[in-house]
């Protein structure tokens, strides 16, 4: 009864002149509703008209309510002709032959069979045009007359037909109407209400099933040697519903292409992947990262059931070229199997109708299954752009971090000397075949799992989901059968979803009926197959080590390269490494970008830049930053010692060596005179790896750098160094006095935590504002090593320093610092000068958005100070910096950091690093402090 | 339209199609059995780590036969091959009674799958050349085929891949008694 409303619409009309309806109150279980809504009053005085007048024809021509025959009160015959047509459906079919209107019976006898719905919903019985309805109209007048003229009411029984008519026209396009409803809601469940896992969903089966067949075909043959043309080799299939004679049946029609199938082979074989596995692994779930958004690059990222491979999406032009690099990066392959670059272990295209072609790699998943990854860093050795925002950071802990984030924490990779070498050695390598096939825009993925945190944020169940495309599984019918039911419930739900599968016949092919039905259960089944977070599954990760990668140098520990110490000891994380991304060549494109981007930042720093150079760039930004903790820590330690006024310059690699002699717990106690950068250092190695506020004594160092440049070997400070020389060639093209401004700024701002150390537990920094610090004291790298000394001078002056926290720190020690009134000052005297920077525009991105964040701090700040409230709401961007700063870091890297330190053999042991959520209120009052002492200033 | 011609001419001139699925334990000698089908060749073979598919017509029946490797492994991926399927060949080592069990289990999880349920099952009781292997009747008890197939059509085949013995007997049998499919 679906068209039980379009009745009821139509009904209105119909009661007013319906002399049935006096008589024929509306309890018509049809359209009994409207009826009494619409038209009580009317249908009273409606009966005092019950004598059918030919003279309201308007009236007599809308269609009366028609009737449930079985309605006992339609026993009593109204009329004649009302009784006949009652009483003797047969007859009218029998006038159906006499009467030239056929329509007019056919629409009558349906009603009285009880078949309406049927025929109406066929369409067969009801008029087509309204051109034919009108003739219909005019002939039942003529015809009616002649022939139901059993009495002179003629006018009745025409006014049935054309009453008649009318419904059923009307009926006709509300079913019409609805259907088309119907239609479009499907449609939007098609579209938004499967969400966008789903839509993938079929693109992964389809991967899958194509990755099955394919290296099945290919693996079960006889190996054999590749030959030439085994590189360029494709082979393309297409499956569907039935299957053929090359390919099984398949859920849904796509085409499928393999290339270089035996090349892969033999790739895999290289990669020490057994066939088998491969297979299996791949292909009986998928894992969807928690990144089920496209990267940056646009592609979608699988991992198959033991989270070895990845499945990724690629351009076009990465196939392309691809291909065209197969066998150079075959021969390379074979010739470093430890190579670090990503092992490709298929390449495939896959279509499905009206789809577009994706082309996918299949690839080594560098990150373990059975270890959690604190942190993630996507590593190129270029600084523009190459910052991912650390506020961002709390939305998202788990993200990708990059160059300047690495460098702000300054973190190493820590392998001693055996590893070192070999790893530079194999950099080395991957690099020079990246650099002879043009390929640039690669970075290092490193991923670190810090061994005393271990697995206990559980971190891959709550950012992974699973699902599986297969879906045959016998334990997953079920599930289907009850989402199915489910749906049955809905009333919208055409009863046809029928659950049981026809056995499928081989040779024929489906109906069309057939194969919409069977896309409707496919519908069913893909809306109910939401992919599942993995705590929710019983498929738990495994936990055990893999062992197919054992036989890798870069994979031998638990699948990762394990942090070794100086002497070689192993160390407290693993790293989990790999050149990733080497499939962009410079092109044009990558040209244009080099270009464009060379207008506006150093070239050397842009990552789109020529192969050459940028391998260059990525060696040594890589080999850069590899050294054990003692190295970076009596590196640090040196550099300290040389910012000591008076102090001899220690040649960083005695220092190294000393560090390297000595167990760290032995290190001669720093010392707390005039230590500023001592506690620096202190602080600094204490920190060393992840914490946030890597405040920057390294960077310190650098601005004061040229004057010890000489001394300062090791590589990392060559890094170093090209960077302040870098901004310092900036730096003098926009003038040097900006560089200042942001520094002395900066101070001001932290000063207050430094105050603070009087309650004993303060000289700790505030994250996010050291890293602005961080990020300004390497722009203003360029400072002329007299211009850093006024600072200097003036900070000591305006009470111990302390603009960093671990400065703070030492002044703890010392004793209660002196009150940071003029610090407060000095941080309106920034505020002042800042506009007139900004204005300028002279700042680089990066250190812009640190300066943004600091001054807006300070707007707010002034902006408080004004409106004399701490809490009151400045400039929206400004208020919602001074509240970031004030809630607690993400949650993650805090402990971790109190875990490492704790175990690790760090020279001093600082649990004065690790800040409790609730040190975040002192921020809070700092905040409003530099409120309260900003007034003077104005 | 050239496809619907020449199926109806199939249909008259009573050339059938029919889609195989051949599988057992690995080295039960399926690989040996489908290229001696292909080309009456007794071809040395490795463990099939995924499938073969040959297409081989006999008695006016074109047999699509699928190869499926049979290791401990890759046994789950079986199942992707089932749709479609008309006939299971099932392969045994005579010889090997001690996975007898094993096969059972296996042999049981394919047929009472949905979607095999109306195919034919034809089982070579394969490597008869080597003496005392179990004759067909043991591997019918062995395999306890009256309770296990017993909604399925079966047989079982005395076999040797190597010589080529029984095997086209068995795909006599399985063209015989495979269904019509259903007329439009």
């Amino acid at each position: 009864m679906t068209n039980g409303e379009s009745v009821g619409e139509s009904v209105p009309s119909t009661t007013a002149s319906s002399p049935l309806n006096a008589t024929h109150p509306p309890t018509s279980p049809i359209h009994g509703r409207s009826v009494s809504a619409a038209q009580p009053d009317r249908t009273s005085s409606d009966s005092a008209l019950n004598a059918p007048a030919g003279s309201e024809k308007h009236r007599l021509s809308s269609p009366p309510a028609f009737r449930d025959p079985k309605d006992p009160t339609l026993a009593v015959p109204i009329n004649p002709a009302i009784a006949a047509l009652q009483g003797s459906p047969y007859n009218r079919l029998q006038h159906r032959h006499t009467l030239e209107v056929p329509k007019v019976n056919t629409a009558r006898l349906s009603r009285d069979s009880q078949a309406t719905d049927d025929a109406l919903s066929t369409g067969r019985f009801s008029p087509a045009t309204p051109t034919r309805r009108r003739a219909s109209l005019t002939l039942a007048r003529r015809a009616t007359r002649s022939i139901h003229s059993q009495i002179n009411l003629d006018e009745v029984p025409q006014d049935e037909d054309a009453l008649r008519w009318a419904e059923h026209i009307r009926q006709k396009r509300a079913s019409k109407r609805k259907r088309k409803e119907d239609e479009d809601d499907e449609r939007v469940l098609v579209g938004t209400r499967v969400d966008q896992n789903h839509a993938n969903f079929v693109m992964a089966y389809n991967m899958l099933t194509g990755i099955r067949f394919t290296v099945s075909r290919c693996n079960a043959k006889v190996d054999r040697d590749l030959v030439d043309s085994d590189f360029q080799t494709s082979q393309k299939f297409s499956f569907d519903v039935t299957g053929n004679e090359l390919t099984p049946s398949a859920k849904y029609d796509f085409k499928f292409k393999d290339y270089a199938p035996w090349v892969f082979r033999h790739l895999r074989r290289i990669f020490k992947i057994d066939p088998a596995d491969y297979l299996m692994s791949l292909t009986s779930k998928y894992i969807l990262s928690e990144l089920g958004s496209p990267g940056k690059s646009g592609s979608f990222f699988y991992f198959s059931r033991d989270y070895k491979y990845i499945i990724k999406t690629i351009h076009h032009a990465e196939h392309k070229f691809l291909r065209k690099i197969l066998k150079d990066y075959y021969e390379h392959v074979q010739d470093n199997p430890n190579t670090l670059l990503s092992q490709f272990y298929g390449l495939h295209r896959m279509k499905m109708p009206y789809g577009r072609k994706t082309h996918f790699v299949v690839m080594n998943n560098l990150f373990p299954p059975h270890r959690d990854i604190h942190r993630t860093f996507d590593l190129k050795g270029s600084t523009i752009g190459r910052d991912f925002r650390e506020e961002d950071l709390k939305n998202n802990p788990r993200a990708t971090l990059k160059d300047l984030n690495w460098l702000r924490r300054d973190l190493h990779l820590e392998f001693g000397p055996t590893k070192m070498k070999n790893f530079a050695e194999q950099i080395k390598r991957d690099v020079a075949l990246l650099q002879k096939l043009k390929i640039m825009d690669y970075s290092l993925l490193v991923g670190i799992h810090d061994l005393g945190v271990g697995n206990e944020e559980n971190i891959r169940n709550k950012t992974l989901q699973v699902f599986q495309p297969g879906g045959e599984s016998p334990d997953h019918d079920p599930q289907q059968t009850q989402g199915l039911q489910q749906q049955g419930s809905d009333p919208s739900q055409r009863g046809s979803a029928s659950l049981q599968r026809v056995p499928s016949m081989l040779t024929r092919t489906p109906s069309k009926m057939e194969t919409a039905r069977k896309a409707k259960e496919l519908r069913q089944i893909i809306k109910n197959q939401k992919p599942i977070p993995m705590d929710q599954t019983v498929s738990k990760m495994p936990e055990e080590v893999l062992e197919s990668k054992k036989g890798f140098y870069f994979y031998q520990d638990d699948g990762g390269f394990r942090a070794t110490h100086e002497d070689d000891r192993p160390g407290e994380e693993i790293y989990y490494l790999g050149i990733i991304d080497c499939l962009t060549h410079y092109n044009m494109i990558k040209r244009t970008e080099h270009f464009w981007k060379g207008l506006s930042n150093p070239k050397s720093q842009i990552s789109a830049i020529p192969p050459e150079p940028y391998g260059d760039r990525f060696a040594r930004f890589i080999s850069g930053i590899t050294k054990t903790r003692e190295a970076a820590d009596a590196e640090k330690l040196a550099e300290s010692t040389n910012q000591q006024p008076g102090s001899t310059n220690i040649p960083a690699h005695e220092a190294v060596a000393h560090a390297a002699g000595v167990p760290p717990q032995q290190l001669p106690p720093l010392t707390n005179d005039g230590g500023t950068f001592n506690a620096n250092a202190n602080a600094k190695a204490s920190s060393s790896s992840k914490n946030l506020n890597s405040d920057d004594p390294r960077k310190t160092s650098t601005t004061t750098a040229p004057s010890f440049r000489s001394n300062q070997q090791s590589p990392k400070t060559e890094k170093v160094m090209e960077r302040a020389e870098r901004e310092a060639a900036k730096s003098q093209r926009k003038g040097v006095s900006e560089d200042d401004v942001p520094d002395r700024r900066l101070g001001a701002v932290r000063s207050p935590s430094a105050e603070r150390a009087g309650d004993g537990y303060a000289g700790t920094t505030l994250p996010v504002v050291e890293e602005v610090v961080g990020e300004s004291s390497a722009s203003v790298g360029g400072r002329s090593a007299g211009s850093r000394e006024r600072e200097r001078e003036r900070e000591r002056d305006a009470g111990g320093g302390g603009t960093r926290s671990p400065e703070g720190e030492a002044e703890r020690r010392r004793g209660p610092p002196p009150h940071g009134n003029r610090n407060s000052t000095g941080a309106l005297e920034t505020v002042e000068a800042t506009p007139p920077m900004r204005e300028e525009g002279e700042m680089a991105r990066r250190m812009d958005e640190g300066f943004l964040r600091n001054e807006d701090a300070l707007g707010k700040a002034r902006w408080s100070a004004g409106s004399g409230s701490g809490s009151a709401r400045g400039r929206p961007q400004s208020t919602a910096t001074v509240e970031e700063r004030q809630k607690p870091l993400p949650a993650v890297p805090a402990p971790v950091i109190a875990e490492s330190y704790t175990k690790s053999p760090s020279p001093v042991p600082a649990p004065t690093r690790f800040r409790k959520s609730g040190d975040f209120e002192d921020m809070e009052m700092r905040v409003q402090r530099v409120d309260s002492d900003s007034p003077p200033a104005h | 339209m050239g496809g619907q011609i020449s199926k109806m001419m199939n249909r008259i001139f009573g050339s059938k199609e029919m889609r195989l699925l051949m599988l057992g334990l690995d080295a039960a000698g399926k690989t040996t059995i489908l290229y001696k089908l292909k080309l009456d060749q007794d071809v040395t073979t490795i463990p099939t780590v995924g499938f073969n598919v040959e297409t081989v017509t006999y008695k006016n029946t074109k047999f699509n036969v699928w190869d499926v490797g049979g290791q401990d492994k890759i046994r789950p991926l079986w199942r992707h091959y089932f749709s479609g399927t008309q006939g299971l060949i099932f392969v045994i080592d005579s010889n090997d009674r001690d996975r007898m069990d094993e096969a059972r289990t296996e042999l049981t999880r394919i047929i009472q799958d949905r979607e095999m349920k109306d195919a034919l099952l034809l089982v070579f009781a394969n490597k008869q050349d080597i003496k005392g292997c179990m004759k067909p009747a043991d591997v019918s008890n062995a395999l306890k085929l009256d309770s296990v197939a017993k909604n399925h059509i079966w047989k079982v085949e005395p076999s040797c891949a190597t010589t080529g013995e029984g095997i086209f007997e068995g795909l006599a049998w399985l063209s015989s008694h495979v269904k019509t499919p259903a007329q439009k």
